[in-house]
C-alpha cells in the first residue's frame, strides 16, 4: 500500500489484532448464519414446488385397507373385509367423480435378463444340486416371439421354451424372479416351486447371435405395470415407437416400452436405442417385445425403468368373483391440485356405496405433503428469524465498535483534516476499513455456510434448489454489514476539525 | 495574502452564547513573521483555526488573496489548507503509526503527488531539518525536538504559502525550543510566512510583528521594537 493515510488504518488495524478478529469473527458468524438461513429458506420453497408439483402430488390412491400398508395415511376405522378385492374394472370411479382426469393403475415389478452371467449362475446351482430337473428333462412349450404371453407372476414356474426365427429351440423359465409389489404377483410366487433353469450357454449364443434378440448384461431392469392413462397422467411421451392403448390391457403379446435411460443401457454404448422398437428382450418372463422408447421425462424412477401392460383383468375364474390375488391400489389424477380434496371425497363416497363404508382407503398423499412442507416453512422461518436477529446484533455492535474505533482516531481525524483531508477522503479512509473487515468477514462466514447450510438441507430432508442460493444468501446477509460499518464512517467524517484538535 | 474584516466567532452553549472572537479586523502579507500573543483563553487558538479554514466564522469575511472563502465548499477548503497551509501543533500530532519520512510524505498523497515523488521530497525536507538518519523511525522512537521537526518538515511539504503554528516550543526543552525557532526563521528568511501563537515573551519579540489578543478582540498590532501600528478597542 502506498496510500500514507491507508497505512494508519491497517497499521492499527494490526495493532488491535483481538479487537480486529472479533470484529471479523462476528460479521462472520452473522453472515453465515444469515446466509444459511437465506439459502434454506429458498431451498424450502424451491424444494416444496418441485415436489408438489409432481403428478404423484396430484393424484388420489384408493386401496383396500389390506393393501394399504404403503400409504401415507391409512387409518382404519372399520372392520376389514377381507373379500373386498379392487381390479382394473373400479377405475370406472373415475366417470362418477368428474375432477377426475385420468385413472390408471401403476404397480412396481421387475424384468430379469438371461444372459451369460445368469447361465454360470445357474449351471452352478445344477452343479451343486439345487434347482428343479435339468432343462432336458423339464416340459418345454415351443412358442414363436409372438405366441408367449408370460404375464408376469401369474404364469410363474410355467417353462417357456421358445423357438427363435432361427429354429434353435431355446428354455426360458418365466416368472420365478418376478418382484412385482402387487398382491397378484406374490402369491404367485409364493403358490409355485422356484424353478432355477434358464439357457444353457450354447444355447445362449444362438440368441447372442440373433439381431433381433436383446441380451441385457445386467441382473434385472426396475418396471412398472401400467394401465395406458398412466402415461397420460405424468405427461410422457413416445419418444420412438408407440405407447400401450387399452387394447393391449386384453392381448397376449408381451409387450414393453422402455424409459429412455433403461434403453440407452440396453441398446450398450455407442449404439442407437431407437434401434430396439420392435426387438425381443430374452428374461426370465419370457421374450418382451419393446414397442416404444419415451422420451426423458427428467424422473430417474422412470428413464431407467420398463413399463408393461397391467393384464389382471377383472374377473376371476370362468367370470366369477375377482380373486384376492387381482387386488390393487388405483390412482386417480386430477388436473388441478386445488380440487384433490373434493375428488377424495366423491370418490369416497363411490367406494362406500360399492364395497361398504371404510372398507376402501382413500389417500391424498398430496394432504400429507403439504403439511409436511408447511413444517419446513415454519421450521425454516425461525431459522431464518435467528440467524437474521444474529445478524442484526452481529452488526450492530460491528457498528459499535467501529464507532468506537473513530472516535479514538477522532484527534487524528481533526489532524488529516488539517493536513488537506476532505471529509470525502475521511469516509473513504474509514470505509475502506470497514469493507475491508466486513468482507473478511463475509468470507469467512461463507466458509461456515457450507457446511452449515448443507447440514440444515438433510436434517431437514431437503434436495434439489439451487447451487446459486447460497451465494445470494451470503450477498444479502453482507449488505446489512455494510450499511452497518459504514454508518460510522459517515459519523467519523462529521468531525468538526477545530473541535477534534481542541481536545487533543 | 490573508485579510479578516470584522470577523466573529461565537460558540452556542445552549443557554450561553462565548463569544471567541469579537469583531477582529487583520490582514496578513506574504513573507511575514507574525507572533499572536495573549493569555489564555484570549482566543488565540480560535484565530489560528479560522486563519487556517479549520473552524467558520460566525461574522464578517474571510478573503485570501482577492476570494472570498468565508463559504467555500468542504472539498476546496481541503484543497486551500493542503496546498496554502501548513500546521505546526504544541504536541507535534504526528501519526504513531507512520514513520517520519511517511508523515512527511502524508499531506502530499492529497495533493496528488506521485509516490516516488513525494517520497524525494520529503527525505530532502527531513535532511533539511536534520533528520537524516531519523527518516523510517516511528514518533515513539524520537525526542520531543525531532518529532517537532518532523512536524515542520510535513507543514512545509506542499510548499505552502503560510505556516500555522501553535505554541510550536511549548512542549520543548529550551535549548529543543532554541532550535525549531531557529528552523523557523530559517524558513521565514527564505519567504515562507509564519504566523505563530505563543505564550513566550522572547520568542515573540523575535517576530517581525506581534498581534496581541484579549477577550477575543485584538488589542495590539505592532511591529518589532517599534510603535504600535493600531489600537482596536471594541
Amino acid at each position: 500500500m502506498r496510500d500514507e493515510s491507508g497505512k494508519i488504518i491497517v497499521r492499527r488495524f494490526w495493532n488491535r489484532t483481538l479487537e480486529s478478529l472479533l470484529l471479523i469473527l462476528a460479521v462472520a458468524m452473522g453472515v453465515g448464519a444469515a446466509a444459511s438461513g437465506l439459502s434454506l429458506i429458498a431451498n424450502i420453497g424451491s424444494y416444496s414446488k418441485e415436489t408438489l408439483a409432481s403428478p404423484a402430488y396430484r393424484e388420489i390412491i384408493v386401496s383396500t385397507q389390506n393393501n394399504a400398508s404403503d400409504m401415507a395415511d391409512p387409518v382404519i376405522l372399520k372392520p376389514t373385509q377381507d373379500n373386498v378385492v379392487l381390479t382394473v374394472k373400479d377405475l370406472d370411479a373415475a366417470t362418477m367423480v368428474p375432477q377426475v382426469a385420468y385413472a390408471y393403475i401403476s404397480n412396481q415389478t421387475e424384468l430379469r435378463f438371461i444372459n451369460q452371467a445368469e447361465a454360470e449362475r445357474e449351471a452352478n446351482m445344477v452343479r451343486d444340486g439345487f434347482g428343479g430337473p435339468p432343462p432336458e428333462e423339464a416340459p418345454a412349450t415351443v412358442i414363436g416371439s409372438d405366441t408367449a404371453e408370460p404375464a408376469a407372476g401369474t404364469n410363474a414356474g410355467t417353462q417357456v421354451a421358445a423357438t427363435t426365427t432361427a429354429g434353435t429351440r431355446i428354455a426360458a423359465t418365466a416368472g420365478t424372479a418376478t418382484a412385482s409389489t402387487d398382491n397378484q404377483s406374490t402369491e404367485a410366487n409364493n403358490a409355485a416351486p422356484p424353478q432355477r433353469f434358464g439357457l444353457s450357454s450354447a444355447e445362449l449364443e444362438v440368441a447372442a447371435a440373433d439381431a433381433s434378440i436383446i441380451i441385457g448384461q445386467q441382473e434385472n431392469l426396475a418396471g412398472y405395470r401400467v394401465t395406458p392413462q398412466f402415461f397420460d397422467a405424468w405427461s410422457m411421451k413416445a419418444g420412438t415407437g408407440s405407447l400401450f392403448t387399452a387394447s393391449d390391457l386384453v392381448g397376449t403379446q408381451s409387450i414393453v416400452v422402455l424409459g429412455s435411460q433403461a434403453a440407452s443401457v440396453l441398446a450398450g454404448e455407442g449404439n442407437d436405442p431407437a434401434t430396439l422398437v420392435g426387438k425381443k428382450i430374452l428374461a426370465r418372463q419370457g421374450y418382451q417385445t419393446v414397442v416404444g422408447i419415451l422420451q426423458d421425462t427428467g424422473r430417474a424412477i422412470y428413464d431407467e425403468a420398463y413399463f408393461t401392460p397391467y393384464r389382471s383383468g377383472s374377473a376371476g375364474f370362468m367370470g366369477g368373483p375377482p380373486m384376492r390375488s387381482m387386488n390393487t391400489q388405483l390412482r386417480f389424477s386430477v388436473a388441478d391440485p386445488e380440487t384433490l380434496t373434493e375428488t377424495a371425497a366423491g370418490l369416497t363416497e363411490w367406494f362406500d356405496s360399492q364395497y361398504g363404508e371404510g372398507q376402501i382407503v382413500v389417500s391424498n398423499p398430496r394432504a400429507e405433503t403439504e403439511r409436511l412442507m408447511a413444517r419446513n416453512t415454519g421450521i425454516g422461518l425461525l431459522i431464518l428469524f435467528l440467524s437474521l436477529a444474529g445478524l442484526f446484533i452481529a452488526s450492530v455492535n460491528v457498528s459499535n465498535i467501529l464507532m468506537g474505533r473513530g472516535l479514538r482516531m477522532r484527534k487524528n481525524v481533526g489532524i488529516l483534516m488539517a493536513l488537506g483531508a476532505s471529509r470525502v477522503a475521511i469516509i473513504q479512509l474509514f470505509a475502506k476499513e470497514a469493507l475491508a473487515i466486513s468482507a473478511a468477514g463475509s468470507f469467512l462466514g461463507a466458509l461456515l455456510a457450507l457446511p452449515l447450510s448443507t447440514s440444515m438441507r438433510n436434517a431437514l430432508g431437503i434436495s434439489g434448489g439451487s447451487w446459486w442460493y447460497l451465494p445470494v444468501g451470503i450477498a444479502a446477509a453482507w449488505i446489512p454489514t455494510i450499511i452497518f460499518s459504514l454508518m460510522p464512517a459517515r459519523q467519523n467524517s462529521m468531525i468538526d476539525p477545530a473541535q477534534a484538535m481542541r481536545v487533543a | 495574502m490573508i485579510t479578516l474584516q470584522n470577523v466573529g466567532k461565537a460558540y452556542d452553549l445552549g443557554d450561553v452564547k462565548v463569544h471567541a472572537l469579537k469583531n477582529l479586523s487583520l490582514t496578513i502579507d506574504r513573507g511575514e513573521y507574525i507572533a499572536v500573543m495573549g493569555p489564555s483563553g484570549s482566543g488565540k487558538s480560535t484565530l489560528m483555526h479560522i486563519v487556517g479554514i479549520l473552524d467558520s466564522i460566525t461574522s464578517g469575511r474571510y478573503m485570501l488573496e482577492d476570494y472570498d472563502i468565508t463559504n467555500l465548499p468542504d472539498k476546496e477548503q481541503a484543497r486551500i489548507r493542503n496546498k496554502h497551509f501548513g500546521f505546526i501543533f504544541q504536541s507535534f500530532n504526528l501519526f504513531s503509526e507512520l514513520s517520519a519520512l511517511e508523515n512527511v510524505m502524508l499531506p502530499m498523497s492529497y495533493a496528488g503527488v506521485a509516490y516516488k515523488a513525494r517520497k524525494e521530497r520529503a527525505s530532502a525536507l527531513l535532511e533539511e531539518v536534520g533528520l537524516t538518519s531519523r527518516m523510517y523511525h516511528l514518533p515513539t522512537m524520537m525526542s520531543g525536538g525531532e518529532q517537532q521537526r518532523v512536524a515542520i518538515a510535513r507543514a512545509l511539504s506542499n510548499e505552502p504559502d503560510l505556516i500555522l503554528a501553535d505554541e510550536p516550543t511549548g512542549n520543548l526543552p529550551s535549548d529543543k525550543g532554541e532550535e525549531i525557532m531557529r528552523i523557523l526563521e530559517g524558513f521565514n528568511t527564505r519567504g515562507v510566512t509564519i504566523v505563530m501563537v505563543t505564550h513566550n515573551p522572547e520568542q515573540g519579540k523575535r517576530a517581525k510583528r506581534r498581534l496581541y489578543i484579549k477577550d477575543g478582540e485584538l488589542q495590539r498590532d505592532e511591529l518589532n521594537g517599534a510603535f504600535s501600528l493600531e489600537k482596536i478597542d471594541a
